[in-house]
């Protein structure tokens, strides 16, 4: 085991990641190393799939897309989540299929480098790991700018 | 069967205890002196509760066993919001989701409106996570002051 992936398995273990479990905000779902699932749940209960891409961790930034929990596959567009303001320009896929509209992913924060003053709470933390990316995407998901999918009546 | 809880002492990260099936809060108090913490003036109280446990109150049992450690009792929070400010005695176990509910609803602010703000470190852009417990930020004193600021849109 390389050391991200150790560095990784460590932080999923650390309490800080286990209360979050605890307290129903997220779930490790498995680790396919350089890959890890994991379900954040929403104001709704809804739960969403992430995959997470985690080479260089924790060092170098993740980047993180919806998926579908059961097979991994990323979600089609229409399938992302979906709200206004700061939850609509989070969940882009319009902009990106492949990442989050946040300072704290890979894929975004290049080119953005105004980011890094206006947005220091949303920078990557490597020392907090994949739970500070968590945070971000509970906080986006428990907002009243988050709007719950439509289900078919039953 | 062991109880298992998770206790933060003051400003450090919380951690994982494990004590015996029948542990009380003595029992905590004792294993922490044992890590070299003093423990002369330290109270124990659960998550967002706002009164410290007896020492002889159990620690197992509880579905959220989350506890935090403090010498304060009382922290005095002081939340400045645009032009005022509010003032608040919590316990130091209160999470900083707790307060934010406390501030957003002083501060007038609707759910919908309420849920787009967030608390900083008083004159910092250190933005506590929602479960982080108070009694981490106290820094003098039993005293700590947050802004009360406006989540930014991320675009560019």
């Amino acid at each position: 085991m390389g050391a991200g992936e150790r560095a990784f398995r460590e932080h999923v273990e650390r309490p800080d990641f286990v209360l979050g479990a605890i307290k129903g905000q997220w779930r490790l779902v498995r680790i396919d190393w350089p890959k890890a699932y994991i379900a954040v749940t929403a104001r709704d209960g809804t739960e969403w799939g992430f995959v997470f891409q985690l080479d260089g961790y924790p060092s170098g930034l993740p980047n993180a897309a919806p998926c579908d929990l059961e097979t991994g596959a990323a979600l089609a567009a229409q399938n992302w989540p979906r709200g206004t303001g700061r939850v609509g320009a989070a969940f882009n896929p319009s902009w990106n299929l492949g990442a989050l509209y946040l300072p704290c992913d890979r894929l975004a924060l290049p080119g953005h480098h105004q980011w890094v003053t206006e947005h220091p709470a949303l920078l990557w933390k490597p020392a907090r790991g994949v739970i500070h990316y968590l945070e971000i995407i509970h906080d986006l998901l428990s907002s009243y700018a988050y709007q719950p999918p439509v289900r078919p009546a039953a | 069967m062991k109880t298992i809880i998770f206790v933060a002492v003051e400003d450090q990260a919380i951690d994982r205890f494990e004590l015996g099936e029948q542990a009380v809060v003595a029992d905590l108090l004792a294993l922490l002196e044992t890590r070299g913490v003093e423990i002369a003036e330290l109270v124990i109280f659960k998550e967002d509760h706002d009164e410290p446990l007896e020492p002889h109150h159990p620690l197992h049992g509880h579905d959220h066993p989350i506890f935090h450690a403090h010498r304060c009792r009382k922290v005095e929070t002081k939340i400045h919001y645009k032009t005022e400010t509010f003032e608040h005695h919590f316990a130091p176990s209160a999470t900083i989701a707790t307060i934010t509910t406390w501030a957003v609803q002083r501060a007038g602010l609707g759910k919908e409106e309420a849920e787009e703000h967030v608390l900083q470190i008083h004159g910092s852009r250190v933005q506590p996570p929602p479960n982080a417990h108070l009694g981490a930020f106290v820094t003098h004193g039993c005293a700590v002051a947050f802004d009360l600021v406006r989540k930014k849109l991320v675009q560019g």
